[in-house]
């Protein structure tokens, strides 16, 4: 088995780099970007990544794997209004994107992902020989 | 934050294309300066949802926007003419014992309250929450609608 050089260089190069932040490309011009707000936490056995995206349900979401980077992508229609507005503080009529660099210590093809009132919860297993064992003593 | 310079990868590029991605790169770190100024959360320890109020003719409307709630956990009050949205957001249950790497979702207890500039049908107010959006409507009781007065002629 290959084992990749930032899991070799220990415990905190592992965790700084396992999900990394990747770059986000402004080729497609002038569309309004803005960077969903993001949980990443880790337990024993897998990644969890949270990224709020109120207003976008899932025919609006996309989530893309292209090799380790995994891009989120969703669409939010802008709302049409009557009246007028007495206080304004909401954006819509946006598209919330952001791409991660996955370790390749994580299990690409056992990602699920849940959307749940603009919360997209992705859960990211780590491959089976990445998780913690138990290891019987025998005399 | 990480930021990754890729020296290697810029010395073979074009000038033009170096100061395009210099620009990317700024620009993807004041995006996330911003989107961290706005959410006071971080720097307060409160968590302040964006709310839109729009009085159309016949009624009034409260958006907020509450990504990943659930919906037992949101509390509307209407009180001397205040309309209130309360509640808290909570993280998942194995978050306590997780490894964090990146916290920027807001946490904890939060309250807005805003003025209606009407008075409202009571009875009438409904309440719906979807895809992390809530959406209080407020209907105006017939005396506080507009209306249009004919001119009489003889």
């Amino acid at each position: 088995m290959e084992i990749d050089a930032t899991v070799m260089s220990g415990g905190e190069a592992m965790k700084e780099t396992t999900v990394r932040e990747g770059r986000l490309s402004r080729a497609g011009g002038r569309r309004k970007w803005v960077l969903p707000a993001v949980n990443i936490y880790e337990t024993p056995t897998e990644f969890v990544i949270e990224a709020e995206m109120p207003g976008v349900n899932r025919d609006g979401l996309e989530v893309a794997l292209e090799g380790h980077e995994l891009t989120l992508h969703g669409r939010r229609a802008p709302e049409t209004v009557e009246g007028r507005f007495l206080v304004r503080e909401r954006d819509t009529g946006l598209e919330y994107r952001r791409v991660f660099e996955l370790d390749p210590t994580l299990d690409t093809s056992r990602i699920s992902a849940r959307m749940e009132q603009g919360l997209l919860r992705l859960t990211l297993p780590k491959a089976q020989a990445f998780q913690p064992r138990r290891i019987p003593v025998t005399d | 934050m990480n930021l990754q310079t890729k020296r290697m990868d810029r010395r073979t590029l074009p000038l033009w294309e170096q100061l395009q991605n210099l620009q990317e790169e700024m620009d993807r770190l004041l995006d996330a300066a911003f989107a961290a100024a706005g959410r006071t959360s971080s720097l307060l320890g409160e968590h302040v949802p964006p709310v839109d109020l729009i009085e159309e003719n016949d009624r009034i409307l409260l958006r907020v926007d509450l990504p990943g709630m659930r919906r037992e956990d949101i509390n509307i009050t209407l009180h001397d003419g205040c309309l209130t949205v309360s509640g808290e957001v909570r993280p998942e249950e194995r978050y306590a014992q997780a490894q964090v790497h990146r916290a920027e979702r807001a946490f904890g207890r939060f309250q807005r309250t805003v003025a209606l500039p009407t008075p409202v049908a009571v009875d009438q107010i409904a309440a719906r929450y979807r895809d992390g959006v809530l959406e209080v409507v407020l209907p105006k009781p017939e005396e506080a609608k507009p209306k249009q007065i004919q001119v009489q002629t003889d």
